[in-house]
């Protein structure tokens, strides 16, 4: 089965997909990506996003962002991937870098993140082959492909509209100063990206830590801002430059433990010599060996 | 000569203070016949006054000895000189230290009884032993609480760093903090507070960021602090009990005799605190005047004490033997068998009793005797009678009933609260506390520690990562760790490249700088970082053992005499033994906190 999104939008093609619980490949070119969505009687098994166009939802790099893995370990698991057959997940739960848990939510995140991107493509075409698939061995549950539909349909409708409450051009977003709350008294998804705001104060990295796509992520920050938890506001031009902000920031920093170095210095000194004039001076002597005056 | 045996051997009768110098004179190397002699001579006239050590001799050998040059040979002379002063304790220990050198292990369990009989016996040994445990004790507990304050105070620092600046709003707080908090710290040390207030005061700020084991660590402290307070009053009771002149007085009677001791204008020295049994001093006064040489003033006291309710046996002999040198030999002996009678297990009245008959000529009942009597005057350690030497004449005298000085301690044990306030110890630790609210102070600390402890929880404070020393502010009964998120999801090497990364190594590598610094100079502390108290609490206490030997040591030295020499030994391997734990303790504390870290895979590494 095959044509053109135009003809045949990707809702319809996946519900058809799932309704009818096929098992194969569904290959949607479009917006210059091209991405595979394996079923396995209907339900979503795994997903192969555009490696060359689409680099940041490949789990590896996906990983990185949320701060489980450094640049030069994916590094080095890509090289020992191509020697083997085995998928960059499974190596990655194997050197205990990961739990299966956590690769099983990362995974489910692809898929969320490449069929979002897919609802919004309007021109290109589609190919469903079918075969058999089983589901790999992270699945624990397999994704119902139209209870995910749906919930990316709502998305895309809303987004617009949570989008433009946000400054339009970059932004980034902090804890606001001496703000306590109860993390457990805020909804699932303003909870994780809550915990995650200390991570970066950019959003996508946050979004990425929380373990959430763009279009929820935002909807959960929206949530936070509206709570008056967060501060939003623009990347301006100076803080663009973030090696000079940090570099400034790190010098201060160390300035301070300078001074923070001395004063402890000073505070050990006269300790040590409060220590010496209460254990060890004549006086103190004098009164820990009175017993001496008993043999003499 | 006269005048030198006046200054060196005060208070013995002439002939004794005669033959004692020329003992001195007597010892060098390689004149170990020479000095036996004189010893020999020595001997006969003590024991002629009931005489049993005279502690100086081997005092003024070794003095001799040390300026001449021959301090290493002295063990032969001591070995002789221990016939004439068995009662001298630090002579003992001077040949313990000798045969633990030279490896003669032949000797040193011998030694070692003649050291313990002489600790037993000798009254300023057996106090000066008590008094030497109580200011080990007391010392080791000082140092405990010191070190334990400083550092649960540098754990609690970091939240205190950016807490108090909070609570006081005070502006600039990245500069102004660490100054804010470290005034606070030294406030008390200005103000010149006592080591207990000051520690206190420190641990009540610590308490809300401690962990349960740091909180455990704290609370043996506030107990050692009440140690403190009761083992400062436990010293001060015994200089009391011993007088003013505690190797001396009424107390060393038996070894050596105060110099002011005998004669009627020195009799009220030791009496004049009101802390010794009245009797035990009159038995003092009598014992003096014995070896004195004035027997029938000493008869006379004997009798006073006799008369008074105290019919001990000691007394009962000791006149006889008064008796006996005013030629009154069947009353002296009637003293000695009721002596023997009262108490079948003394020794000393039955050697009498038997010297007495044949004094009286009555072979057919010393014969009886005799062998119970050479084997009982044998076993009496650390004097070492030598029953087949000993000449007619030769007394056994009974010394100064030390055992009573235990009771006498003990039931002015209603004084140790009453009291405690006016020791020296009260005054140096506990200033400015008036003595009658030291223990509600210290139960007032431990209230509001817990108080505090338990509102902490329930409150915002910072809390500050143990692994990277981030600081959160939490609300402490929400957060079951005192790691921080990042830290506990193990991102230490996960985080992505950028400025989170940089800024994250910045603050893991002065934390761990922090940590290090602290556990240099309070070693062992960089175990509370990593979590591991109960092995810094083992650590601490070797540690405040070694220091509490140094304490105790060094105020000992440098008189010149042998207790002198001998705490040098211990001072010095005090002080190495303490800088190797030091060192070890801050080698661990850094070693730990970085295999924490290494767990954690808190690196602080870029790449």
């Amino acid at each position: 089965m095959q044509g053109k999104i135009a003809d045949f939008g990707i809702p319809e093609i996946f519900q058809l997909v799932t309704s009818q619980q096929k098992s194969g490949a569904l290959t949607i070119r479009g917006d210059e990506r091209e991405t595979i969505f394996l079923f396995s009687n209907g339900m979503i098994v795994d997903v192969q996003p555009d490696r060359q166009k689409a680099p940041s939802t490949l789990i590896g790099n996906m990983l990185v962002d949320a701060g489980y893995l450094t640049a030069e370990e994916l590094r080095r698991i890509l090289s020992i991937q191509e020697k083997g057959k085995k998928k960059i997940g499974e190596i990655l739960v194997e050197k205990g870098k990961i739990s299966r848990e956590k690769l099983a939510q990362y995974l489910y995140l692809q898929v969320k993140d490449s069929l979002y991107f897919s609802l919004r493509i309007k021109e290109g075409d589609y190919r469903f082959e079918v075969f058999s698939v089983r589901p790999p061995a992270w699945m624990a549950t397999p994704i119902h492909g139209d209870r995910l539909l749906m919930e990316g349909m709502q998305f895309l409708d809303e987004y617009a509209w949570i989008r433009e409450k946000f400054p339009p051009e970059r932004f980034k977003v902090v804890r606001k100063w001496g703000v306590k709350i109860d993390p457990m008294a805020l909804p699932p998804q303003e909870r994780e990206v809550w915990g995650a705001v200390y991570f970066s104060s950019d959003p996508y990295l946050v979004f990425r830590k929380a373990c959430l796509t763009w279009h929820e992520g935002l909807k959960a920050l929206w949530g936070l801002w509206d709570r008056g938890l967060v501060e939003i506001s623009p990347v301006d031009s100076e803080t663009q430059d973030t090696g000079r902000a940090v570099r400034e920031d790190m010098a201060r920093r160390f300035s301070i433990g300078c001074v923070r170095a001395a004063i402890w210095s000073l505070a050990a000194i006269v300790a040590g010599f409060w220590v010496y004039r209460i254990l060890l001076s004549p006086p103190a002597r004098h009164l820990l060996a009175g017993w001496a005056e008993f043999y003499r | 000569m006269r005048s030198g045996a006046d200054d060196l051997f005060p208070g013995y009768a002439p002939e004794v203070r005669a033959q004692a110098l020329r003992v001195v004179e007597a010892a060098g190397p390689g004149k170990e016949e020479e000095l036996a002699i004189e010893v020999r001579g020595l001997r006969k006239k003590m024991y002629s006054h009931g005489i049993l050590s005279v502690n100086a001799i081997p005092e003024l050998v070794f003095r001799r000895a040390d300026r001449e040059g021959w301090k290493n040979g002295l063990g032969p002379a001591f070995r002789l000189i221990a016939e004439i002063s068995p009662l001298s304790a630090t002579m003992w220990a001077w040949m313990v230290m000798e045969d633990i050198r030279g490896l003669r292990f032949s000797d040193l369990f011998p030694d070692l009884a003649d050291l313990s009989g002489a600790v037993w016996r000798f009254g300023p040994a057996r106090l000066g032993y008590a008094v030497w445990l109580v200011s080990f004790a007391l010392a080791a507990a000082c140092w405990f609480v010191v070190w334990t304050s400083i550092a649960l105070f540098l754990r609690a620092r970091p939240s205190l760093e950016l807490d108090i600046p909070r609570v006081l709003r005070l502006p600039y707080r990245d500069y102004l903090s660490p100054l804010a908090v470290a005034v606070l710290f030294l406030l008390p040390l200005f103000a010149g507070f006592g080591l207990a207030v000051v520690a206190c005061y420190w641990m009540v700020l610590s308490v809300a960021y401690l962990r349960r084991g740091e909180l455990m660590l704290m609370a043996i402290a506030i107990l050692l602090i009440v140690g403190i307070f009761f083992g400062g009053s436990m010293l001060h009771l015994a200089s009391r009990v011993a007088g003013d002149a505690p190797g001396e007085g009424y107390l060393g009677v038996d070894g050596s005799i105060s110099r002011t001791w005998p004669s009627e204008s020195g009799e009220g020295v030791a009496q004049g605190n009101g802390a010794a049994p009245s009797w035990l001093v009159l038995f003092s006064r009598a014992r003096a005047k014995m070896q004195a040489g004035d027997h029938a003033g000493a008869e006379r006291l004997w009798t006073e004490l006799i008369e008074a309710g105290q019919d001990l046996p000691e007394a009962r002999n000791n006149r006889g033997i008064t008796r006996a040198k005013q030629g009154r030999m069947r009353a002296a002996l009637s003293d000695f068998e009721a002596a023997f009678v009262k108490r079948p297990g003394e020794g000393a009245a039955l050697w009498n009793v038997y010297q007495g008959y044949l004094q009286l000529f009555n072979f057919e009942r010393a014969r009886m005797i005799q062998p119970l009597a050479w084997d009982r005057v044998q076993k009496l350690s650390p004097f070492r009678f030598r029953p087949s030497d000993m000449e007619a004449g030769e007394w056994v005298g009974s010394p100064l009933p030390v055992d009573e000085l235990v009771w006498a301690t003990l039931q002015r044990g209603h004084d140790l609260y009453r009291e405690a306030g006016e020791g020296e110890v009260y005054r140096m630790f506990f200033r400015p506390l008036s003595p009658g609210v030291a223990l509600l102070f210290l139960f007032a600390v431990w209230l509001t520690s817990v108080i505090w402890k338990f509102f902490s929880l329930r409150v915002w404070v910072h809390t500050a990562c143990r692994g990277c020393g981030t600081r959160t502010l939490i609300v402490g009964i929400r957060e079951a760790s005192d790691f921080c998120n990042m830290c506990r999801m193990q991102v230490g090497w996960g985080i992505r490249e950028g400025e989170e990364k940089e800024r994250r190594i910045q603050g893991i590598r002065m934390h761990r700088n922090t940590v290090r610094a602290g556990s240099v100079v309070v070693p062992g502390s960089g175990g509370l970082w990593s979590g591991k108290e109960g092995w810094t609490m083992l650590y601490v206490v070797l540690l405040c053992l070694s220091l509490a030997a140094v304490s105790v040591s060094i105020g000992a030295r440098g008189t010149g005499d042998i207790l002198s020499d001998l705490e040098s030994i211990v001072a010095r391997w005090a002080f190495l033994v303490t800088g190797v734990l030091w060192i070890v303790g801050a080698a661990w504390g850094i070693r730990s906190f970085g295999r924490m870290q290494q767990t954690l895979k808190i690196s602080g590494k870029r790449g």
